[in-house]
């Protein structure tokens, strides 16, 4: 009897478990940055231009996977307004827009899947639409900003980033039936430093919540923030190596589908860079002081003895100690008999209290 | 487990029986049942305020209102104005008040469970003991989602003893088996404050002094049979600065307002809570898992603690012995001072003595210290501004509210609150979001995409 | 959800795998039937393609090995036998049996030694990649992609100022749902102030969904007579029809899966009448690439197409308004198209400067079946109160632990459904409760509905509620596993809408009926050694067509579809380690 009844009750072949994953939809979010500088910097490897033709491919790659997948589209670090909603436009301006998009030459091949036109001609229409503005702006901020005379503006992708995941969750939200997956793809080719590191960690930390991934197709120069981005949200960090293969990558390695994730062995690097960065000079440092209160990451210990950021007083005992021969740490009171290894150790930590002094 | 006979093989049970109703004696006025003292002293001290209902007199004495008399048509007959209206209401009270507090962001939490007789009472679904259960595992995993550089050690009250579940350590899988296990004990016996804050108090002795001591107390009784005198033992509290916070599932009890009174600086308030229901139960154990604020009055010197930010090598290509464990491991996290291949992490280096953590450990409790500031509701006008949610794309109900319809609403002080803009804007980017952004925003995100967003601004931080 | 799908999936995959390669290659020449087929793959299928979309050369097997995790731990007997390697199987026998991967041999000599050995490579189906480049490339940002597709919705644009665009959305839904469930509450038995046209009927009485009294005579003297003859009955004939089992069965689908089921059969019924498969395959496919609420000129149609259209209009596919000349009259298909070709070039004209309008049923048709759902959650809040009301009343059951249901719904087709296994009690105005009991199941039993469907049913229209607490209680799960660290067994990470005690209790009710399962196939047995039978039955297993197997006597059993694929491999591996046997003989 237990045969039997054992028998009808598994009458799937184990492998159904996936089968189900086929189903989901997914959305996929592209932030792309758009800072015509960096742009500008690269501009032997690959051109925006050809990275938009690459990008637009995978966005109907995408929608291809599935018809209720789904896309989104942001632009970060433009002159023009930092971050911004590319596709899908608000509806308001839709109704300007449409009319000025009809009496545009279509940017695609009008012969295209109606699916995928749509979204590729608005994307195009955007972009180029923001990339005409750029020089204005650019102008109108170096006027504004004297000192930052460089065009050295706030770097916005965390703006885009914040902005997608509020979207990912509206779409999550309001579809409660089905249950779509997201995953954000960015494609960033400024570096750390235009990166605010608090609230990179909070959209890091809510997308890890909310089970998003986070690729990070990178071009230009390595980023360890977007790496530990990716890292905590089971993504892809890709550095592009050769950029004008970009559509292999785009198809490929950056292309793995929420549901496959658990299948699938990611094609990225896992030695990753786990540093902080100090809050007073952004330097990125491998051992720091962190303050008890606040957790601020410090490079060095501040002359007033203060807490930069929550004003703490610190125990100028403890400063003292650590300011003038770090061999002991504070944190640690239990003794550890280390008699063999305290020689050397002693010694790693006067050369390292060099580099604070300074 | 040798503190656990410290406190508790020295009692016989008789002895026990004995002390519970002298200690609840002692801590209470005379003969009063207890019951009556609650009422008493709810009536009296905690909930005067919230009471109050609009007309100045208590709430029961206000005329009662009808929830379908709050629901008015607009202009053109539809209700949906409203309706969105109730459910934003809904929505926000979900968002609490933010302000930048000095918290003790290292913690050092001894959890106590209360396991005596009283928890196998079904009144909570499907028994004290198991939802407490649960709703502690929910507790562990959000604690150390938030509080990563933290540690907590279990305990629970049993037979009249404090026993050790777990000991106190980061790992919240150690916790969480313990806590597993514990599902098959069945709950027995008397339970004693006392053995357990005395247990806790031998827990929390040795912890660094940039770290706080807390006790969080789920307490299902309504008495204490005690050993000795817990005066005593609150004054040991008071003098090794450890806070007790009171979860209590049936009744307020004196002695535990006064153990919270006494070791939260006179603020029983906000440490000692019974619950309404089941969903308060988790709502206030969640509370727990924010860091408390700093108290004023313990101004001590407060530390840097030097530590190292290691990183993570995928493989060495041959396996190797981690310097913590000496486990056989592929790749693992390099001390920055003395290159020691270590396993796991947070955890302090074995050769070089240095703390090793990931700045996205710390980053974790970032936005307990810079919290986001609250967004404003848009007042109810004609126009707005803003046609779409700035986050979420989301259309706002574009239509302005007729101001007749605004002034008749305002008669019934209640509709007022449900007719809204659904516009809430940040002051500092002046953006606006709807409802569901801005509790998301703040409750997941805690950055304003607006102010992130906007290129200009370079005062950050 | 996702059941339902699988079903008419499975159908379409069969069709289509059944398909030889001339005919496939002539399909991937469209690049919206490409799109199609694309999507009706398994994601690792699909991701498959994508990898070698864009790669010219060919690709050994092992690297798409290298993409899949192994798992950590190897304790059972076959490591290698994993839910992972089972599915990836799968997706690559789907791959190959729409020859949509083809193998390539190649020589390659080694560095070292200079041996050749051949090598066996892989790539995708040359015509495949082209036309589905073009899809998604759509030839003309990047000019350096081949030519643009002679796609259909070129001229449409143009089109769309010429014709008063009249019909809105709103209309054609409820002009679809209209027409379908006119089809369904006829299947029902309800009365009916216009029966479906003739067309729609016999196709009914063709795919063994209804049948009349004389052909239930016919088939239990004769199987095979009754389908091949087609008799032809007037209107009133065959509004007699009775429901079969295979009808009950069929209402118990969802809309999407009831759809493809009346078009298989519908391309069986064509090939009788000499239609061209691929024409008709790729119109259907077309139409899901279409977009709902524009109109699409006939003159794009070929003439198979056109006597297609007519037929799909019967269906609530799509909606053809009747053109202002009178003449032109709706054709039926049981006439053949042999008769039609005179008429055809007279009409051609009038034809060309027509419009029809496919309608959400075709426009989804592609796509599976939630997105019937999603397609008017994603509309403006406007459209989607329209959508709401005009009948997708999907996911409104409520089932509890004590076998008792609520259903929210003033369809009465669905209540007439539901009616078919519940034992409902009362009936308020937007409600329908009642109770599931033995006999109500044993009743659907009876009429032939399994277990199995009343359970997809039900779970595809569970109240999003419903599923929401499941997926919570998912999540949960998960976490506490991973969180453990305890190896989750996949059975028990199965997404629950239902509650388990009722699923059970329906399972075990059926079981009381047929306690037992037949399967054609064949039995192995006498293996001269265990290392024979382990070779053979793990192989088996891998592919899945392995039923049972005894190792102590050393005998297994495999599917009858599997038989011949073992039998191959067995001849391989035989042959192999005969060869290895007389190499290892040689040299002593």
């Amino acid at each position: 009897m237990d045969a039997i009844a054992d028998r009808a009750f598994e009458n799937v072949p184990s492998g159904n478990v996936l089968k189900e994953q086929d189903e989901t939809p997914s959305l996929l979010t592209v932030i792309l940055d758009l800072n015509p500088l960096q742009w500008r910097s690269l501009k032997a490897d690959i051109t925006l231009k050809d990275i938009s033709k690459s990008l637009l491919v995978m966005l109907n790659s995408h929608l291809s996977l599935n018809s209720s997948n789904t896309v989104a589209v942001l632009s970060s670090n433009s002159y023009k307004s930092g971050a911004q909603w590319i596709y899908p436009k608000p509806l308001e301006t839709d109704d300007t827009e449409t009319a000025k998009q009809r009496s545009h030459a279509h940017l695609v091949n009008p012969t295209m899947y109606r699916g995928f036109r749509i979204i590729n001609d608005s994307v195009l229409e955007e972009i180029s639409s923001i990339l005409d503005m750029e020089p204005d702006r650019f102008q109108d901020i170096g006027k504004r900003g004297k000192d930052d005379s460089k065009g050295k503006v706030k770097g916005t992708l965390v703006g885009a980033l914040s902005m997608a995941l509020t979207y990912i969750n509206r779409v999550q939200n309001t579809n409660d039936s089905t249950s779509i997956k997201s995953r954000i793809l960015i494609v960033s080719t400024s570096d750390d430093l235009t990166l605010p590191y608090i609230s990179m960690m909070n959209c890091t930390f809510a997308a890890q919540k909310m089970k998003v991934s986070i690729d990070v197709c990178k071009l230009g120069t390595d980023s360890t923030f977007l790496q530990q981005a990716c890292d905590s949200t089971n993504g892809v960090y890709m550095y592009i190596n050769h950029p004008s293969g970009l559509i292999q990558y785009l198809t490929t390695a950056l292309f793995i589908d929420p549901s496959l994730r658990p299948i699938m062995v990611l094609p990225t690097n896992t030695n990753i860079d786990f540093r902080a960065s100090c809050f007073l000079t952004s330097k990125i440092i491998d051992i720091g002081f962190v303050c008890s209160v606040c957790l601020c990451i410090l490079s060095i210990v501040p002359h007033d003895e203060k807490c930069p950021i929550c004003h703490s007083q610190f125990d100028p005992k403890i400063v003292k100690t650590l300011k003038a021969k770090p061999r002991t740490l504070p944190l640690i009171r239990k003794k550890r008999k280390l008699d063999s290894g305290a020689g050397a150790s002693e010694e790693t930590d006067t050369s390292r209290a060099a580099t604070p002094a300074k | 487990m040798d503190s656990d006979e410290e406190f508790g093989t020295s009692l016989s049970p008789e002895e026990l029986s004995d002390d519970a109703i002298e200690v609840a004696d002692d801590a209470s006025t005379p003969v009063a049942g207890i019951s009556n003292r609650t009422r008493k002293k709810t009536v009296k001290k905690v909930n005067q305020v919230e009471l109050m209902g609009q007309s100045g007199g208590y709430s029961w004495e206000d005329e009662y209102r009808r929830s379908w008399d709050i629901v008015q048509e607009d202009e053109s007959g539809s209700i949906e104005s409203i309706v969105s209206g109730l459910v934003e209401a809904h929505k926000k009270r979900l968002l609490k008040n933010v302000t930048p507090f000095q918290r003790g962001i290292i913690r050092t939490l001894v959890l106590v469970l209360d396991f005596s007789k009283v928890m196998s009472e079904k009144d909570l679904r499907p028994s004290r003991a198991s939802l407490m259960l649960s709703y502690a595992i929910d507790f562990i995993n959000e604690f150390f989602d938030q509080n990563p550089i933290s540690q907590i050690g279990v305990v629970i009250m049993r037979n009249g003893l404090a026993q050790l579940v777990s000991e106190v350590s980061g790992n919240p899988f150690d916790h969480i088996e313990a806590l597993n296990k514990l599902k098959r004990v069945e709950p027995q016996g008397d339970p004693s404050l006392q053995n357990a804050l005395e247990m806790s108090r031998g827990l929390l002795m040795n912890t660094p002094t940039h770290s706080t001591r807390e006790v969080l107390i789920v307490f299902g009784a309504l008495f204490t049979s005690d050993p000795g005198d817990i005066q005593k033992t609150i004054t040991h509290l008071q003098k090794t600065a450890i806070r007790v916070r009171i979860i209590g599932l049936t009744a307020h009890v004196q002695i535990c307002n006064e153990i919270c009174e006494k070791t939260n600086f006179g603020d029983s308030k906000n440490s000692y809570w019974v619950i309404l229901n089941e969903k308060h139960f988790k709502e206030l154990f969640m509370d727990a898992v924010i860091p408390l604020a700093v108290a004023k009055s313990t101004t001590e010197k407060f530390t840097l603690v030097k530590m190292g930010f290691p990183s993570r090598v995928a493989n060495f290509g041959t396996p190797t012995f981690c310097s913590c464990h000496s486990k056989l491991i592929y790749g693992g996290y390099i001390c920055p001072s003395c290159k020691a291949n270590i396993c796991l992490l947070p955890t302090i280096c074995p050769c070089c003595n240095l703390m090793l953590i990931l700045s996205t450990h710390l980053a974790r409790s970032y936005h307990h210290l810079f919290p986001l500031k609250l967004f404003s509701e848009i007042p109810v006008s004609k126009a707005y501004e803003s046609t779409n949610c700035f986050g979420c794309q989301k259309s706002f109900p574009s239509k302005g509210v007729n101001s007749e319809l605004v002034h008749e609403a305002e008669k019934h002080r209640q509709t007022a609150d449900f007719i809204t803009s659904s516009r809430y804007r940040c002051e500092d980017c002046r953006k606006d979001f709807c409802i569901d952004c801005d509790v998301f925003v703040h409750e997941v995100l805690h950055n304003c995409p607006g102010c992130e967003a906007d290129n200009l601004r370079l005062d950050e931080e | 959800m996702a059941g339902q799908a699988h079903l008419f999936k499975s159908t379409v995959n069969e069709y289509l795998e059944s398909l030889s390669e001339t005919v496939h290659s002539k399909l991937y020449k469209s690049p919206a039937t490409c799109l199609a087929i694309f999507r009706l793959l398994p994601s690792l299928s699909k991701f498959y393609v994508m990898t070698l979309l864009f790669n010219e050369d060919s690709t050994s097997y092992a690297n798409l090995n290298r993409w899949l995790k192994v798992p950590p731990t190897s304790s059972k007997a076959h490591p290698h036998i994993t839910p992972t390697k089972l599915y990836q199987n799968e997706c690559l026998k789907r791959l190959k049996a729409l020859n949509l991967i083809k193998d390539v041999r190649k020589t390659v000599t080694h560095p070292t030694t200079g041996k050749s050995t051949t090598v066996v490579l892989f790539q995708l189906n040359p015509i495949f990649r082209a036309s589905f480049r073009d899809a998604v490339t759509g030839g003309g940002s990047a000019s350096a992609f081949g030519d643009a597709s002679d796609r259909v919705e070129s001229k449409r644009d143009d089109l769309q100022t010429m014709f008063s665009d009249n019909v809105t959305i709103d209309y054609l839904d409820s002009y679809s749902l209209m027409k379908w469930e006119n089809i369904l509450h006829f299947m029902v038995g309800t009365e009916l102030l216009s029966s479906p046209s003739v067309g729609v009927l016999s196709l009914l009485r063709h795919s063994g969904l209804m049948e009349l009294e004389a052909d239930r005579e016919a088939k239990t003297e004769a199987k095979t007579e009754s389908s091949s003859t087609m008799t032809q009955y007037s209107l009133n004939t065959l509004k007699n029809m009775k429901i079969t089992n295979e009808g009950f069965q069929f209402l118990l689908q969802d809309i999407n899966s009831q759809i493809w089921t009346l078009l298989l059969e519908y391309l069986k019924m064509s090939e009788k009448l000499m239609m061209d498969p691929v024409e008709v395959l790729n119109f259907i496919f077309m139409l899901g690439s279409l977009e709902l609420g524009k109109g699409y000129p006939t003159a794009m149609l070929s003439d198979t197409q056109i006597i297609m259209l007519e037929d799909l209009v019967d269906y609530g596919l799509i909606y053809y308004p009747k053109p202002v000349e009178p003449e032109s009259v709706s054709m039926d298909v049981d006439e053949g198209p042999e008769g039609e070709t005179l008429e055809q070039n007279e009409r051609d004209d009038v034809v060309a400067n027509r419009l029809f309008y496919p309608t959400r049923l075709a426009t989804t048709l592609t796509s599976d079946s939630m997105t019937f759902k999603s397609a008017s959650t994603a509309m403006t809040q406007a459209t989607a109160e329209a959508d709401s009301g005009s009948g997708k009343d999907m996911g409104n059951v409520i089932l509890e632990t004590n076998f008792k249901l609520y259903c929210y719904t003033t369809s009465p087709l669905q209540v007439a459904i539901l009616n078919l296994f519940v034992h409902l009690k009362s009936r308020f105005s937007n409600m329908v409760t009642g109770a599931i009991t033995r006999e109500s199941i044993r009743k659907a039993l009876t009429n032939g509905i399994t277990a199995e469907q009343i359970i997809k049913y039900l779970e595809s229209h569970a109240h999003s509620q419903m599923k929401k607490l499941a997926e919570e209680r998912l999540v949960k799960k998960l976490d506490f596993e991973n969180s453990t660290n305890s190896a989750s067994d996949a059975a028990d990470t199965v997404l629950e809408v239902l509650p388990p005690t009722v699923v059970d209790q329906i399972k075990l009710w059926q079981l009381e009926l047929d306690r037992i399962q037949t399967f054609q196939g064949y039995l192995f047995k006498d293996f001269v050694n265990d290392q024979e039978f382990e070779l053979l039955s793990t192989y088996g297993e891998e592919v899945g067509i392995l039923l049972w197997k005894d190792v102590q006597s050393r005998r297994f059993f495999v599917t009858q579809e599997g038989n011949k694929q073992l039998i191959d491999y067995a001849a391989r591996a035989l042959r192999r380690q005969k060869q290895n046997g007389e190499r290892a003989a040689t040299p002593l």
